[in-house]
């Protein structure tokens, strides 16, 4: 008895070191380790009522863009009438809700990272209190076939990989993205349906596949959808004031916990 | 470990001489604190540390510039080339400083007063030359030189101009003062303890000053003492200490060589860490295409990190790449080396409790590395807030790693100041007044920007503007006259490319002209900029230049 227990306790220690030599690269961050704390990026206290958990999800895929159901159904097809009406029909204050996700996000330290949008305003990202120290922007992640590693190597990297695809994404992947999220415990953010600048590019550079960017939907599997219900600025008159606040209303819905979608309130001096 | 017999070269008030401004009074700030005088701006009373203000109180004719490390390493390159010519194992300790082992070349050149003179006359013929070529004037003397036991003690010798006889290098420091140690916190504490000159320092027992003031103190001591900087090697240096990277094809811009260079920097220092060791001398190597090769050592004062060593590199070879034409490389270069050595315990360092720099962690670095390994080293950027009038002009993109020009940074203090005004005001639950208020607040220290669009700032920032029409009640194209009136009130919005069906302006405000450049008629812009709101619920912010109407951004 008392040799077996011998031999078996040098064997058993012996094999943990080979376990651990054997996993290749970086180490894996399991999920289910985590404190509740930290199975969430953090967001603006004025936002974490409408998230499950009081944030974005670790390991999560999080859509931004049209998640009402009705108009996810009519969305395409009003699309394809042409991007002319794409601009009519888009909620403003898409833009707006993705810089109060990433100054939450980053004013506590987790790095963030934007691909694909050249032409998000950044100074009112300062504005919104993002720490631009822990921003990364790359405006153009490549073309097909480039940007899907780009954006792997960055969910390996920084904590929120914010994505506007350029062009539509091809499902399988989608599913590996998303799956590259679940396994290092970051979030992707992919805003989806873009439309506002990418309809007007896509006219000007007469680029058909710039304005399939205006119906680019995310094939792929999505923990969260955000969205934004109302949007209304304040302050501008006929010739006189200046916009100064804003009113949003923002919808977030999903699986689980969020399968009742919540809404909330925000007023916004930006 | 006996110290080496060591001479220094030291070239005072380098940043001031390499950027050519020598001869008049001219200042050289970092962090709006001045960093280096001319011996004319001392002379009316300017002190290193003050702010840029105080300086041009005390001297209103004072030249004030930038520190730029690149153009201070291009111009010291001639000059160490020219004491390489005594011996080939010269080292960096930064530019204005080079350190060489004095015993073999004293021996050559028929002993150590022969060789100061020597080193000291081509040393200012080349700095003479420098100034030259920066178009100001030399310095009086151009550079002073000195030979002691150990570089630190070198250092001061060098600023005295004198030799130290050999085995004398403790007795001559005692008479010098805590300061200058360079470390100012631990000398303030000292001369709170009474212990005012390095002799002091030196007569207390080695284990005592360790215990209570921990590495930093131990340095110290061992300075005082005559030592060497660096104590004895623990343990066995890791043998491989050398990282090389051939480079096809061959790179001959120093930036793109600087990003081959944090690669193999991080390597060195990943080679290093498993041994708690770090390195205090950097080889630089780099070959060209044409057989050309070029060698540096640099010493840090304090052990590199991956970082400082990019620094170094950069540095190295701006000097190299765009110095003068007769010893710039003819090809590009085709391989790059860094070899580490003086490898002592890596006691870490301790960052700032609130602030200071943050560096980003080495998973951080690394990612974002491989990006710029997939996409090039211009596609990762990060952002700095500039001073500017337009949308996109308050935000400047940087390549990630690279170091931004402070020169136009005025914002950052209000920034900071936004990000902590809101943190608190967060906590109401309400975001109206926070950053705001903050920005408002802090906009005072802010240079002024007259005509900058009013926060809040457009959420979309168009790359290309789109062309719209602005129409007036009666179908008439609106306008802005010379004295910044519209023709007519904005009431309608065309946007041509989509497809044309008009949208009401509900609100407007402006015309906010912009004229920008006026005094240089390449550069010149005459814009206004309107803000309107549209029926549909969006806002933009539209100008008009040379008759266009363009929809610049968005607020989203």
């Amino acid at each position: 008895m008392a040799t077996h227990a011998l031999a078996g306790t040098p064997s058993s220690s012996g094999a943990r070191p080979a376990a651990g030599v054997a996993v290749p690269g970086p180490r894996p961050r399991p999920l289910a380790g985590l404190f509740p704390a930290e199975r969430v990026l953090p967001v603006l206290p004025e936002l974490s009522g409408l998230f499950p958990g009081g944030g974005l999800p670790r390991g999560g895929t999080v859509l931004l863009g049209p998640a009402s159901a009705p108009e996810t159904l009519l969305g395409p097809a009003r699309d394809r009438s042409g991007p002319g009406s794409a601009m009519a029909n888009r909620r403003p204050g898409l833009t707006s809700l993705l810089l109060l996700l990433l100054a939450g996000t980053s004013s506590r330290g987790h790095w963030c990272a934007v691909a694909g949008l050249p032409e998000l305003g950044l100074a009112a990202a300062a504005e919104l209190g993002a720490d631009l120290d822990h921003l990364v922007v790359i405006p153009h992640p490549g073309s097909e076939g480039r940007w899907q590693s780009v954006v792997a190597t960055l969910l390996e990297t920084v904590d929120l990989v914010c994505l506007a695809p350029g062009a539509p994404v091809r499902p399988v992947d989608a599913r590996r993205l998303a799956a590259r999220a679940r396994e290092r415990c970051s979030t992707l953010l992919v805003v989806d349906a873009y439309i506002p600048a990418g309809a007007a590019r896509g006219l000007l550079s007469g680029d058909p596949a710039r304005s399939g960017r205006v119906m680019a939907r995310w094939p792929g599997p999505s923990d969260l959808q955000c969205a934004v219900r109302e949007s209304s600025w304040s302050g501008l008159e006929p010739g006189h004031g200046l916009l100064s606040s804003r009113q949003l209303e923002a919808e977030v819905c999903g699986r689980g916990a969020a399968s009742r979608p919540r809404r909330g309130l925000l007023r916004l001096p930006a | 470990m006996p110290p080496v017999r060591t001479l220094v070269v030291w070239c005072p008030d380098w940043p001031v001489v390499a950027a050519g401004l020598a001869g008049r009074p001219a200042a050289v700030l970092a962090a709006n604190r001045v960093i280096a005088s001319s011996v004319a701006a001392r002379a009316e009373g300017v002190r290193l540390g003050q702010r840029r203000r105080e300086a041009q109180a005390c001297c209103p004719e004072l030249v004030v510039v930038d520190e730029e490390p690149a153009r201070d390493a291009r111009g010291f390159e001639p000059v160490v080339r020219a004491v390489a010519g005594f011996t080939p194992r010269v080292e960096l300790t930064r530019p204005g400083v080079c350190a060489l082992p004095a015993r073999a070349p004293a021996r050559y050149f028929g002993g150590e007063a022969l060789l100061v003179e020597k080193v000291r006359a081509t040393v200012a013929a080349a700095v003479v030359a420098v100034a030259d070529a920066a178009g100001g004037a030399a310095p009086e003397p151009p550079c002073r030189v000195g030979i002691a036991d150990g570089p630190f003690a070198a250092r001061l010798a060098a600023r005295e101009g004198v030799i130290v006889p050999h085995g004398t290098s403790p007795e001559w420091l005692a008479h010098f003062e805590v300061e200058v140690l360079g470390l100012p916190m631990l000398a303030e504490v000292l001369r709170r303890l009474g212990i005012r000159t390095l002799g002091e320092l030196a007569e207390l027992d080695e284990g005592a000053v360790l215990a209570r003031f921990g590495s930093e103190g131990g340095f110290a001591h061992r300075l005082a003492r005559g030592l060497d900087e660096r104590p004895l090697e623990l343990g066995d240096p890791p043998a491989d200490l050398m990282v090389c990277r051939v480079l096809d094809p061959p790179a001959d811009r120093a930036d793109a060589l600087a990003f081959v260079a944090v690669g193999l920097a991080d390597e060195l220092v990943g080679r290093l860490a498993p041994h708690g060791l770090a390195a205090t001398q950097l080889l630089v190597e780099a070959e060209t295409e044409h057989g050309e090769s070029l060698q540096r050592w640099w010493r840090g004062d304090r052990p590199f990190t991956a970082r400082a060593m990019v620094d170094r590199v950069r540095w190295q070879l701006e000097g190299w790449l765009q110095g003068p034409v007769v010893t710039a490389p003819t090809a590009g270069v085709t391989m790059l080396r860094l070899t580490a050595t003086g490898a002592v315990p890596d006691d870490g360092r301790q960052m700032d409790f609130e602030g200071g720099v943050s560096e980003p962690s080495r998973q951080v670095e690394r990612g974002l590395a491989r990006v710029q390994g997939l996409l090039g080293h211009e596609a990762v950027l990060s952002a700095v807030l500039a001073g500017g009038r337009g949308p996109g002009e308050q935000v400047r993109l940087v390549a990630w790693g690279e170091e931004p020009d402070k020169s136009r940074a005025p914002m950052a203090i209000s920034a900071k100041a936004a990000r902590l005004g809101s943190g608190g005001k967060r906590a109401s639950g309400h975001l109206r007044r926070g950053p705001r208020a903050a920005v408002a607040q802090a906009s005072h220290d802010a240079p002024p920007w007259p005509g900058h669009l009013p926060p809040p700032s457009p959420a979309l920032v168009h790359q290309v503007p789109i062309p719209v029409e602005v129409l007036g009640p009666d179908g008439a194209a609106v306008g802005v006259t010379g004295r910044g009136r519209c023709t007519a009130v904005p009431s309608r919005l065309i946007l041509p490319i989509a497809g044309g069906s008009p949208l009401g302006i509900t609100g407007w405000a402006g015309p906010w002209p912009a004229d920008e450049r006026w005094w240089d008629p390449a550069a010149a812009r005459r814009r206004a900029r309107l803000q309107v709101l549209l029926d549909d619920g969006t806002a933009h912010l539209l100008v008009l230049e040379q008759g266009i109407w363009r929809l610049e951004a968005t607020y989203d």
